[in-house]
């Protein structure tokens, strides 16, 4: 494994966002002097907060899975984490709503969801799901150690035992040919390949290789801290404060100074500079290569965008849970209007995520935060002018659909919103305004993602969802450990 | 001179068209067939394209290709063709999907516009056989799984209708 030449006694860590935290945790876990500096007032990074008259938005994820790497995390610092968040497991993890006006609880307990499946689409599909939960797991176990929770230098890295076998378990097949193999209804086909679009992708070009998502969320998982997902990067800078990492808020960096092929430090927009032995860069990676460093990363292929609505209101619905994926009946064809066409959904597929139901804290009493997430095309698609027009019109579309999909009255509870769009995302700084970074082809997946080590700069680090492993909070906290991995090995 | 099949959308048959004018660009849609010969261990017979063709020489593709004459059944067709090309007779050959797709070659600039029937068979590996070296330049047998994997990252090396016939094939 390349590793950083040179002393590394004091690292510079721009972004104090999950990446950058968890790196800021296992360096200072090391021995090393740590400095995070962070434009913004607060942590998160992605995963930021918004408040308003009274109700409190997650900005980002909505998802947490594996809560063992954030435990793992701690660990280094002999911190707990039951002393730092309070997660309670989401039962059920999602509830998907089907146009025909049916529903289908995915609950993380293999039992009482075959008993689910049976009920809803009857025994043969659970013998199927029951079949899949074997197959995902067996594809997670093969992945973990060799390709994800690893830094490959090159693609000779990949040459393991674990990838014969998972080319032989059919893992460069399709993702959807592969569910298609153990469903057969429509539903559950959807319920195990809609999370391709995590990674970027429509079902049907995602590599099987990756139900592993499936598998983490719908079979292992899925959390809610208290006080909502901003509590977790909260709590990973508190426990980095505590053992010796100074973040300095609102300090916005300008450039990474560099010196014979290394970096000397970071310049402050302020016109500060912080020497520093090792530079690790948390920003959106295309974003930190051309603000920071003034070079290209080259030319990468984007995930697909959304929009978000933030609705702080006074309706409650009976007939929903934490997390609803209300599924339009349209299906292959939203993918290739989103990612190909570059246009919006004409029968969309929308994630709504209820928050104050687990925690009503996050609203004033007796109201109702809601996150509603609809997948459209990134700034690729120069069609969509969100900023003329287009965002409000979206925003009433989107709040018709929900109206039509069981939300009656939806309009009329709204007491505050906030509407994000690819532009926004934009603004703040993410290539191509998706939150979502590179898509994970296998051409920018493992070995072949752009690196965490910077290939000229010896001391220069990533950290993130643009670099390895990738997308998400459970390989945004493994970026972390694999970035500190680079400096402190 | 040969024809060509030309199909609808939905694979019925609209025409025929010589191969030569069903090629130009942008192409226009006809009926093709994609075989693939699979050993006992799941192993796929590849050929290289001859050097001489007149669409993506060179690349490795499936067991076989080629186009039925108007109004020839495609299991005819491909069991003729496979005979020619490849040598091998007498393999009970079954229809698992279609694969619909365009594609234009960059080396000759001919395009592919095809409705393309896949269809799927079995071989024993140690079974001898005699290709055409006019029509192929090489052959091998291959594991898919790890197939799937370099198709991804060398396409160049693949005839462009390679991986989504290996999806119609997989389902």
């Amino acid at each position: 494994m390349r590793t950083v030449t040179g002393p590394t006694d004091r690292v510079v860590v721009v972004g104090a966002g999950l990446g950058g935290l968890a790196c800021a945790i296992r360096l200072a876990a090391a021995g090393r002097e740590v400095i995070v500096v962070e434009r913004e007032g607060h942590p998160g990074g992605r995963a930021g907060r918004l408040g308003v008259d009274g109700f409190e938005f997650d900005t980002g994820p909505t998802v947490l899975t594996m809560p063992d790497l954030i435990a793992d995390l701690l660990g280094t610092v002999g911190e707990d984490l039951d002393a730092w968040l309070e997660l309670s497991r989401l039962d059920p993890a999602y509830r998907a709503h089907f146009p025909d006006g049916s529903t289908l609880d995915v609950i993380a307990d293999t039992a009482r969801m075959a008993g689910e499946v049976a009920r809803v689409c009857g025994s043969r599909e659970a013998d199927g799901y029951l079949r899949f939960v074997d197959y995902a797991r067996t594809l997670w176990r093969l992945q973990r150690r060799d390709f994800i929770e690893r830094n490959l230098d090159g693609p000779r890295d990949l040459l393991t035992a674990n990838l014969l076998r998972l080319a032989a378990a059919g893992g460069f097949g399709r993702l959807q040919s592969r569910v298609n193999r153990y469903f057969r209804d429509p539903r559950t086909r959807r319920i195990f390949s809609f999370q391709a679009m995590y990674a970027g992708l429509a079902p049907h070009r995602a590599l099987a290789l990756y139900a592993v998502i499936a598998y983490l969320d719908a079979v292992a998982g899925v959390y809610f801290p208290r006080g909502g997902i901003h509590a977790l990067p909260r709590a990973l800078a508190g426990v980095a404060e505590k053992h010796g990492v100074t973040i300095r808020y609102e300090t916005a960096a300008a450039a990474v100074d560099v010196a014979g092929g290394r970096a000397t430090g970071v310049v402050t927009a302020g016109g500060e500079r912080i020497p520093a032995d090792a530079v690790v860069l948390n920003p959106d990676l295309p974003i930190a290569y051309r603000d920071l460093l003034g070079s290209d990363v080259g030319k990468l292929r984007y995930s697909p965008s959304c929009v978000v609505l933030h609705v702080g209101s006074s309706q409650a619905y009976g007939k929903i849970a934490h997390h609803n994926i209300h599924f339009g009946w349209a299906w292959r064809e939203t993918f290739d209007e989103v990612i190909d066409q570059g246009q919006l959904m004409s029968d969309p597929s929308i994630l709504v995520t209820n928050p104050s139901r687990s925690d009503p804290t996050l609203a004033p009493a007796g109201k109702h935060t809601y996150y509603v997430l609809a997948p459209t095309p990134n700034l690729g698609a120069r069609r969509l002018d969100w900023r003329g027009g287009l965002a409000e019109i979206y925003q009433g579309e989107l709040v018709a659909t929900l109206e039509r999909r069981g939300y009656v009255g939806f309009a009329d509870g709204i007491e505050v919103s906030r509407f994000v769009t690819p532009a926004d995302w934009g603004s703040q700084g993410l290539a191509l305004g998706t939150p979502f970074a590179a898509a994970h082809t296998l051409r920018q997946t493992g070995p072949f993602r752009p690196g965490n080590l910077h290939p000229t700069l010896s001391n220069v680090v990533f950290v993130g969802s643009g670099t390895q492993p990738g997308v998400g909070v459970p390989m945004v906290l493994i970026s972390g450990r694999l970035a500190a991995e680079r400096i402190t090995s | 001179m040969s024809l060509v099949e030309l199909v609808a959308s939905d694979g019925s048959a609209v025409g025929t068209s010589t191969v030569e004018a069903a090629h130009e660009p942008p192409g226009r849609l006809h009926r093709a067939f994609s075989v693939l010969l699979l050993d006992e261990s799941g192993r796929l017979l590849l050929q290289r394209r001859a050097a001489v063709k007149t669409r993506f020489a060179l690349r490795w593709a499936n067991t076989c290709c080629g186009h039925p004459r108007p109004g020839e059944p495609v299991a005819t067709a491909a069991a003729r063709r496979l005979t020619e090309e490849m040598g091998v007779a007498s393999v009970a050959l079954s229809e698992v999907g279609v694969y619909v797709y365009r594609a234009a070659d960059p080396d000759s600039g001919r395009v592919e516009h095809e409705y393309d029937h896949v269809l799927v068979g079995r071989l024993d590996a140690a079974a001898p056989f005699d290709y055409d070296p006019a029509e192929v330049a090489a052959v091998e047998w291959v594991s898919t799984g790890l197939l799937r994997l370099d198709v991804e990252l060398n396409p160049e090396r693949y005839a462009p209708w390679l991986a989504g016939v290996l999806d119609v094939a997989d389902q």
